[in-house]
């Protein structure tokens, strides 16, 4: 049985967080494909566009005593009509934001997204820009359309973490969503950090959950 | 993508309040091809969330619609008259505000008892996952200048020495009578007025009146409330009390209560694979004949789009490309409510203690302010800090009241000064740094059946009914959705439940 209860309350000592990213970039950057290796450790090079939005989760343990979980939400699909984003968005802790490497016009997309999320999402939300694609450029360096160098110099200026990535080669995936994993406020008692004061934190409202707050039985 | 125009769509939802995000969620694991749009540039229509920007362009966007109220000269008034105003914002001149979208302010805060229909229904639709639910604390009245804190349960009321014994039997015995009363015997009759009731058959002394009030939330004077609704809405009351833990009656949704639920429930339908389209009205619609049963929509953007329903609350609707309404249904005329929504520049921390040592911490508490003299009382709902509808170290305060009369924003003025003055005892000087005042036209109570308004003959336009004004979420907005929801599958709602679906399949655990 899967164990996503109402999230958190992991038995055994430790820290137990939940965050919500959210999935921001042009069409065909390879969002849903990065989230896939992530999530699933799996690649389709044939990946149709996602319909619909996607709703996954996945776990990332930053040391034995450390567990950090990932609501995502991929705006799949719906890039176009710029409505999903603000409802994604909304309470986001974390957002990863995509380019690909051999498009010159998706770093700009990019950079648009950045800005909004500067300017309407949560203030301290962390901010990571992916360069996807990298296995096309190790192919064949002629593709590259956006330096390296150029990347990072922006990433720095504004803030943001920064890698290349291939969610074909799975080349820095792991390595993303870790990076990102080790920059929440995992010791504050901040949003969805459930291992906090459960007196303050959020209730239970599963029947069979009532009498027994904090029991600690969720294999999580 | 397919664009817009191809194809024919299931339902057009208009509108993103609750009860069209639940209905959007209530498909979201159908087949159907649905779009949902709003016209405006946020989610939750007049259940929205907004920051502080925000809640000021939707001020401004209202001057000069309705009736006027004389200047407040305590306003720094922004309104196009200098001597009216209906609508104001305020602003301290020292200001402790944050950034403006560190604020979540809620157009229609609303708390939920443990004991409703509705949360269960959040649970198996599987949506409370992505959403955190806070305690509500004590409920307070404000009467004769002195603030005291209601008892939540029989020792709380032996324990409290401002009671006399008779007092005390008085109170076990309207205990009693609610919980014993057998629903079926009063419901749907008029029964006598609530102060009736308590003065006469249960020999209430009239200084209990308006702590019993509070725990009825009913908004009206005691002589005009109904003492069947109310003794209904006091055993609420009563059965949710310690349902969720020690004195706790109610929760609300962190960041923004309903505003956020809605938020939520429309996620569920892009997850379904429903289009979102923000900052798109109806601009008209054209259902002229019964051919193919189809409705023709055009958007605000002028894109035209075929459905086969369309379906949204009265203000998401254009009103005169309709005919008028088919319906059996006796709706609730709206009632002129006044509102005004506070920040404040301290936490109040007075208002947020547990009511034991294991319990949760309330993150919101009622005040009744008692107005004497036959008068509707306000209503203040404060949140903490810890909604996370505000920076840390401030709160909001929303007050509303259905008087009506120019002075109202007065009223709700001289309420909230008077709960300032005290709580200050514990905390440095709290004033108020921000606050919006607004009038709405609501229902005051819930429809009586759940039966569908619809527009044409055809029965492809549909209106969900206003939610009324109350502080406390009505179950009757799932009677309403279920009915439409039955309406747009037809014989397929056999095929499923209502609200009730299985976890999404967790990737990690497949194959």
């Amino acid at each position: 049985m899967a164990g996503r209860g109402p999230a958190g309350r992991s038995g055994a000592g430790g820290r137990f967080a939940q965050f919500k990213l959210v999935l921001l970039g042009e069409s065909a950057v390879g969002k849903s494909s990065l989230v896939l290796r992530f999530v699933k450790d799996q690649f389709d090079d044939y990946r149709e566009s996602t319909i619909g939005a996607a709703f996954l989760t996945q776990t990332v343990t930053l040391d034995e005593n450390t567990t950090v979980k990932f609501e995502i939400w991929d705006t799949a699909g719906q890039e176009r009509y710029k409505s999903l984003a603000p409802m994604y968005y909304r309470n986001a802790h974390c957002a990863v934001v995509v380019y690909d490497i051999t498009q010159a016009s998706s770093l700009d997309k990019a950079k648009s997204w950045i800005k909004e999320l500067q300017r309407q999402a949560n203030e301290n939300i962390i901010i990571a820009l992916a360069g996807n694609k990298k296995d096309t450029v190790d192919e064949n360096p002629d593709k590259r359309a956006v330096p390296t160098a150029d990347a990072e110099a922006y990433a720095k200026e504004a803030g943001l973490l920064f890698f290349e990535t291939s969610a074909k080669t799975s080349y820095n995936v792991k390595e993303l969503f870790t990076a990102i994993a080790k920059k929440l406020p995992l010791d504050q008692a901040g949003p969805r950090n459930l291992r906090a004061n459960p007196r303050t934190g959020p209730l239970d409202l599963r029947p069979e959950a009532t009498g027994q707050q904090g029991a600690g039985n969720c294999n999580c | 993508m397919e664009s817009l125009t191809e194809g024919v769509w299931d339902a057009v939802i208009s509108g993103t309040s609750l009860p069209q995000s639940l209905l959007a969620l209530a498909l979201s694991r159908t087949d159907l091809k649905v779009i949902h749009v709003d016209r405006n540039s946020y989610y939750g229509g007049v259940d929205a969330g907004l920051s502080l920007k925000e809640a000021e362009a939707w001020v401004e966007a209202r001057k000069g619609t309705g009736k006027v109220f004389p200047a407040l000269t305590w306003l720094t008034v922004t309104a196009s008259s200098s001597e009216s105003v209906e609508y104001g914002i305020f602003k301290a001149e020292q200001s402790g505000l944050g950034l403006a979208r560190a604020y979540t302010i809620s157009l229609k805060p609303q708390i939920i008892y443990a004991k409703s229909r509705f949360l269960p229904s959040l649970v198996s639709s599987q949506i409370h996952t992505q959403l955190e639910f806070q305690a509500v604390g004590a409920f307070w009245v404000f009467s004769d200048g002195e603030l005291k804190k209601i008892p939540s349960n029989r020792e709380d009321v032996f324990a409290d020495d401002s009671l006399s014994v008779r007092d005390k039997r008085r109170l076990m015995g309207l205990l009693r009578h609610v919980l014993e009363n057998n629903d079926d015997e009063t419901a749907g009759t008029r029964q006598e007025s609530l102060k009736i009731k308590l003065q006469g058959q249960l020999r209430i002394p009239e200084n209990l009146e308006a702590a019993i009030q509070a725990l009825t939330l009913t908004t009206d004077t005691t002589v005009n409330v109904d003492s069947g609704v109310a003794m209904a809405r006091l055993k609420r009351h009563l059965l949710s009390t310690g349902y969720f833990g020690p004195g706790l009656a109610a929760v609300i949704a962190k960041y923004g209560g309903t505003s956020e639920i809605a938020q939520v429930a429309c996620r569920a339908g892009a997850v379904g694979g429903f289009v979102y389209l923000l900052g798109h009205g109806i601009e008209s619609i054209r259902a002229e004949s019964a051919e193919e049963n189809l409705v023709q929509v055009k958007l605000s953007d002028g894109t035209q789009i075929s459905t086969r329903r369309i379906v949204g609350m009265e203000d998401d609707l254009p009103s005169d490309s309709l005919a008028s309404l088919n319906t059996s249904q006796d709706t609730a005329p709206p009632h002129p409510v006044s509102h005004s929504i506070s920040i404040i520049s301290s936490r109040l921390g007075s208002f947020f203690t547990s009511a034991s040592d294991t319990g949760p911490v309330p993150a919101v508490s009622i005040v009744l302010v008692d107005r004497g003299q036959g008068q509707a009382p306000v209503y203040l709902q404060i949140h903490s800090e810890d909604t996370g509808e505000c920076p840390t170290g401030q709160c909001i305060i929303y007050a509303s009241t259905v008087q009506s009369n120019p002075s109202a924003q007065h009223t709700l003025k001289s309420s909230v000064d008077h709960i300032l003055t005290a709580a200050s005892e514990n905390e440095d000087n709290p004033v108020v740094l921000w606050s919006i005042h607004y009038q709405s036209n609501e229902p005051l109570t819930a429809p009586q059946s759940s039966a569908l308004l619809f527009h044409d003959d055809y029965k492809r336009i549909f209106q969900l009914p206003k939610r009324p004004h109350d502080v406390a979420l009505d179950d009757s907005v799932l009677d309403s959705v279920k009915a439409m929801w039955q309406e747009i599958l037809g014989e397929r709602s056999a095929e499923y439940d209502f609200l009730r679906f299985e976890e999404r399949p967790d990737p990690n655990e497949e194959e």
